[in-house]
C-alpha cells in the first residue's frame, strides 16, 4: 500500500495501539493489498481514553470491560461488586493498555 | 497480553481462590452486617446496594445449610458457590488430563454472551435482581 496513506493512518490511529505494536502495524499495512484499505479504514477501534473514563465511573459494574469486548471479565467484575472494589481500582491502571491490546487483536485478521 | 490459555486459568483460579478466602474471612471474623456492607464500594459510597450485594451473605448461608435464606438474600450466592467449587476441580481435571476444556468453555461462553439473544436475558435478569436488592435493602 502507498506509504503516504499508511503514515496518515498511523498518525490518526496511533493512539489506539501500544507503541511497541505500531511498527508492526505499519509494516503489515505497507505490505497489504490496496483492496483491503477500505476495510482497514472503516474498522471500529475503541478509544483508550473513553475506556478510562468508563472505568473510573462504572468500573465497579464491569462496564469498561464490556465496552472493550472483554465480556468474561466484565461479568466477573459485575458479579463481585468490582472484585470488592479492588479489581475495579486495578483496572483504572490496566484498562488503557487492555483497550490498545484489544484493538491490536481486532486489526490482526485484516493484516494477515 | 493476548487472552491466552494461561491468563484465563489464572483469572478463573484466582477468582475462585479469592472467593474462598473472602468467604472464610467472613465466616470466621466477619460480623453479620458491618463487614459485608463495607465490602461493596457502591454500597459504602451511595448506600444503594449493587447488583451483586448479598452474594457473600447468601454463600455463607448456603455453606451453613440455610438454602431458603440464601435464595431470599441473593440467588447469585448459589452461582458464586457453584463457581467456587467447580472451578478448582475443573482446573485440576484440565491439569491432569492435559486438556484445555475450561479455556474453550470460557471462550465459547464469552462469545455467546456477546450475542443479543443471550446478552439481553442476562442483563434483564441481573437488572431484576438489582431492583429486588434495592427493595430488600441488602
Amino acid at each position: 500500500m502507498d506509504s503516504q496513506k499508511v503514515d496518515m493512518y498511523i498518525l490518526t490511529n496511533g493512539k489506539y495501539f501500544e507503541s511497541q505494536h505500531i511498527g508492526q502495524v505499519r509494516d503489515r499495512l505497507l505490505a497489504l493489498d490496496e483492496s483491503k484499505w477500505a476495510m482497514i479504514q472503516t474498522l471500529q477501534l475503541k478509544d483508550p481514553q473513553t475506556a478510562l473514563i468508563i472505568s473510573i465511573f462504572l468500573g465497579t459494574y464491569g462496564i469498561d470491560r464490556f465496552f472493550i469486548g472483554d465480556t468474561g471479565m466484565g461479568v466477573g467484575k459485575l458479579l463481585t461488586c468490582g472484585g470488592l472494589g479492588i479489581w475495579a481500582i486495578i483496572d483504572w491502571f490496566q484498562i488503557q493498555g487492555a483497550t490498545r491490546q484489544k484493538n491490536f487483536e481486532k486489526i490482526q485478521p485484516f493484516l494477515y | 497480553m493476548r487472552q491466552s490459555g494461561k491468563r484465563i486459568y489464572l483469572l478463573l483460579g484466582g477468582l475462585a481462590l479469592a472467593g474462598h478466602a473472602w468467604l472464610l474471612y467472613y465466616l470466621v471474623w466477619g460480623g453479620p452486617e458491618e463487614s459485608s456492607l463495607l465490602a461493596c464500594p457502591t454500597r459504602r459510597l451511595t448506600g444503594i446496594p449493587c447488583p451483586a450485594c448479598g452474594t457473600t451473605r447468601s454463600a455463607a448461608a448456603l455453606s451453613q445449610g440455610q438454602f431458603e435464606l440464601a435464595l431470599w438474600t441473593n440467588p447469585l450466592g448459589y452461582l458464586a458457590l457453584a463457581f467456587m467449587l467447580a472451578i478448582p476441580i475443573w482446573i485440576a481435571y484440565d491439569f491432569f488430563s492435559k486438556s484445555e476444556s475450561l479455556k474453550n468453555a470460557y471462550q465459547q461462553a464469552e462469545a455467546k454472551l456477546k450475542r443479543p439473544e443471550f446478552a439481553w436475558p442476562f442483563a434483564l435478569l441481573l437488572l431484576a435482581n438489582w431492583i429486588w436488592n434495592i427493595f430488600k435493602l441488602l
